[in-house]
């Protein structure tokens, strides 16, 4: 299957970054096609133009240049994999722009005549979200976690009925050792390779 | 009362950009001493530099030296006695522009520090008594419990905890805007109104 990785952390060599490339090896074991989009390393611009936004409910998809490379992997993409650390209980923002100004209607879903929603990302078959937090678990439970929200419901509505979702969670980063990291690690690649 | 507006939208002739007149003239009409930063208008930055994340704990003086930018920001939260946030919910959440607002503006000796010793963070911004969020949602409530409201929570639950412990909340939400009509959102409109001048009573 064709596997798509969007990743988003400022800092290339982190502990993210490592994820992704656990990420990365599970899938490549499984034989799986994979294209990593790695919006910091793209310095990709999350805030949608006044332009861009007076088009956005207009007929039509209009898709700006700058995305219009991400727009194409993720039509093709049957694996979806999002790799990011939870700030504020939520993706960062560069993340939060890319699903806002890549995910159009047109692309991810059709509004009907009707202003109903229809999914449009037919070719979905998993979504994944693996990230950390600095917070223990009883504290996210608390808050929420947003981020994940954002991809398993929310993508929910531009996804077909049947797709499956994973959700891979390090808690507690300001306490983690070495080895919970390294099992964390193991943990991801090891699931990917079963998708 | 001093009062911060956070507002963040790309067409000041919409339905959100019309609303945030509205709390603005709302706002002055009560006398208050009012602070605004238009997102979009002052050009922000959402997105966290590498410097900021290897630079998360720190001195902030030191900081804001590197990041003049956010220096208005940060001095405006610290100043104020009550912040409203104006902003459309896209995908369920705040727009970039302001989620990379509260991700590079809530910093480490900003919004909270982690005192030696201690295994929780403390707050800091206990000056902001009262957080108030104005938004609009395309889908209906339902649609949007459904989803989680993860801005709602991101704002009443993530972010208010760096308050004042006692800090009070208001959600002045506008939902189903998709399908609403002219004459609807007038009334969408003037609801949000009288709700906000009863806020700060």
């Amino acid at each position: 299957m064709r596997a798509v990785v969007v990743y988003c952390h400022p800092v290339e060599g982190s502990f993210c970054s490592s994820l992704r490339d656990a990420a990365c090896r599970g899938l490549e074991n499984a034989g799986h096609d994979v294209t990593v989009i790695d919006l910091a390393a793209d310095k990709f611009n999350p805030v949608m133009a006044r332009d861009e936004w007076n088009l956005y409910f207009t007929s039509g998809v209009h898709i700006p240049s700058d995305v219009e490379e991400y727009v194409s992997k993720i039509r093709n993409a049957e694996i979806l994999v999002f790799v990011y650390p939870t700030w504020w209980s939520s993706v960062p923002a560069q993340l939060k722009g890319w699903m806002e100004r890549v995910l159009v209607p047109g692309i991810a879903f059709t509004l009907t005549s009707q202003n109903k929603l229809r999914p449009g990302l037919r070719n979905l078959k998993h979504v994944v979200v693996i990230t950390t937090f600095g917070s223990p678990r009883l504290y996210v439970r608390f808050i929420n976690d947003n981020g994940s929200r954002l991809f398993l419901r929310c993508l929910r509505t531009a996804s077909p009925r049947l797709v499956k979702n994973r959700r891979l969670v390090h808690y507690k980063m300001d306490k983690s050792s070495p080895e919970s990291r390294a099992a964390f690690q193991k943990k991801i690649e090891k699931r990917l390779a079963r998708l | 009362m001093k009062v911060l507006v956070v507002s963040a939208h790309p067409n000041p002739e919409s339905f959100l950009g019309q609303l945030r007149t509205t709390v603005l003239n709302e706002l002055n009409d009560q006398s208050h001493e009012v602070r605004h930063h238009d997102l979009y208008e002052e050009n922000f930055n959402p997105v966290f530099t590498a410097f900021e994340r290897l630079n998360h704990v720190g001195n902030i003086d030191t900081k804001l030296q590197k990041l003049s930018e956010l220096t208005p920001y940060v001095h405006s939260l610290q100043w104020c006695d009550a912040l409203v946030l104006v902003y459309p919910t896209w995908w369920s959440g705040q727009p970039a522009i302001m989620k990379g607002w509260i991700d590079r503006v809530f910093m480490n000796e900003v919004a909270w520090i982690l005192p030696e010793g201690e295994a929780r963070i403390r707050p800091l911004l206990t000056n902001v008594r009262h957080l108030v969020v104005v938004t609009t949602h395309g889908s209906s409530k339902l649609i949007n419990s459904l989803q989680g409201e993860s801005g709602k929570r991101i704002a009443l639950r993530s972010i208010r905890l760096m308050f004042h412990p006692r800090v009070r909340t208001k959600w002045l939400a506008v939902y189903g805007l998709d399908r609403s009509d002219d004459h609807r959102r007038k009334r969408q409109m003037k609801r949000v109104t009288r709700r906000l001048s009863r806020v700060f009573y």
